[in-house]
């Protein structure tokens, strides 16, 4: 294989990669939704932790350990991201009822 | 804000940082390096970094974006410029004029005498403080009572008045009597909001001790009140000998950091007429949109040492405009 049927290769595991992360998110926002419905706090640093560990722990390589970490470090982040604005737009959809339910 | 976490920082640490940030407001982006931990928190928010500097694991925080939005050139890149008045008298880029009158007033007689001489140099805006403590100890002027005077004088000459404001409970005859309002920047924030709140041009001075950020601080605390005439005015600072001096580099700094118009109160910053002149020049060819400039009478019980009498005045105000000229300051409003 030459570098552009190796670049091809990349491409097409970038879309892969592009859709578990999506798929990663989804269940993200569904736990924002549970974690809003059961008053939980988004930030969970144990929950965290454990998911650093379950993918260091099952790292096969090339990838070092610490490499896997930071790169999950990010992939928490964005959950975490996508979590809070799911809370959010709940909250605000909440006091906006409740606005309207004070003006009637 | 970038949070730099200590080598040894536990992981219980780094979790109440992140939790912090996210009370704050931010997005926390954690990034795990072979000896430290960097936390970056992102979003527009304000914080007081000392608030996380103090938490337990902490190295140090760097602050990315600016707690003065509004008077950084971040979110407006050109220099400001405004109107006083009815709108022909303009400060800002490329105009320069002077602020002049007594430093305190006491008298009618003196305050006549010295409008002439205002007037007569074309320098726009009378501009008196509301007391002066003197050398020996002494106070002297009318306080809030002289702003009367230079309201009728102002008129009667065709010129602004600008005098300073020290308290709350001043605002609304402020507002009535004058033209433009002098405030420290020590002031607390909420005064400051008040002040912004009047919508009159404000010439936001420097207080001595106090940083360039504190500065503007200050400023944001006018412009946020949605008052966009604001002119920063500096004074002098402490040298290392003990006496006192202009900080050329603090001008040339805040042009390059903000915006607003910027002034040097000459007389106070020289506290001697023999350095006025050279300190004006020098704060001219810096950048200083506006100087201030004491002047006395002999009807006055003002300070001869320091204030200016007319004949150096006449000279002063010869010599900045051509220097102003050659600086391609075409539009000098005096």
């Amino acid at each position: 294989m030459d570098i552009d049927d190796w670049r091809e290769e990349i491409d097409r595991i970038d879309l892969e990669l592009l859709e578990l992360l999506n798929r990663r998110s989804r269940c993200a926002i569904e736990i924002g939704y549970i974690k809003h419905r059961m008053g939980l706090p988004i930030y969970s640093p144990s929950r965290e932790t454990e998911i650093l560990e379950n993918v260091t722990r099952n790292n096969r390589g090339p990838l070092e350990n610490d490499a896997v970490r930071r790169l999950f470090e990010r992939i928490i982040d964005e959950s975490r991201r996508a979590e809070r604005l799911v809370v959010e737009s709940l909250k605000e959809n909440s006091s906006d009822s409740s606005d309207a339910a004070e003006g009637n | 804000m970038i949070v730099v976490m200590q080598q040894r920082a536990t992981e219980e640490e780094i979790s109440q940082v992140i939790e912090k940030l996210l009370k704050l407001g931010f997005d926390p982006y954690r990034s795990t390096g072979a000896s430290l931990s960097i936390i970056a928190g992102v979003g527009n928010c304000f914080v007081d970094v000392r608030e996380i500097e103090m938490m337990a694991g902490v190295r140090k925080v760097i602050r990315v974006s600016t707690p003065y939005k509004l008077a950084s050139r971040e979110i407006h890149p050109t220099d400001t410029t405004f109107a006083i008045g009815n709108g022909e008298f303009k400060i800002g880029a490329g105009y320069f004029s002077v602020f002049a009158g007594p430093a305190a007033i006491e008298s009618e007689v003196e305050l006549e005498a010295l409008c002439d001489l205002v007037k007569n140099f074309g320098t726009g805006v009378l501009r008196s403080r509301a007391t002066l403590q003197l050398e020996d100890g002494r106070i002297v002027g009318l306080g809030k009572d002289s702003w009367k005077l230079l309201r009728k004088y102002a008129d009667r000459f065709q010129l602004y008045a600008a005098s300073e404001v020290n308290y709350p409970e001043e605002l609304s005859q402020a507002a009535e009597y004058l033209d433009v309002i002098e405030i420290s920047a020590s002031h607390n924030h909420e005064f400051l909001r008040q002040i912004g709140m009047l919508g009159k041009p404000t010439l936001l001075v420097r207080a001595p001790e106090t940083t360039i950020e504190q500065t503007l601080i200050s400023a944001e605390q006018i412009l946020s009140a949605g008052n966009d005439r604001v002119i920063i005015c500096d004074r002098a600072v402490r040298t290392v000998q003990g006496g006192s001096t202009i900080d050329i580099d603090s001008i040339l700094k805040l042009k390059k950091i903000s915006h607003l118009p910027l002034a040097l109160d000459a007389s106070a910053a020289a506290n001697r007429k023999d350095r006025v002149a050279a300190y004006a020049a020098a704060a001219l060819v810096a950048g200083v949109d506006v100087l201030l400039i004491e002047l006395y009478s002999e009807s006055g019980t003002g300070e001869a040492a320091r204030a200016l009498a007319a004949e150096d005045f006449a000279v002063l105000i010869t010599q900045l405009k051509g220097i102003a000229k050659i600086l391609g300051r075409q539009n000098i409003c005096m």
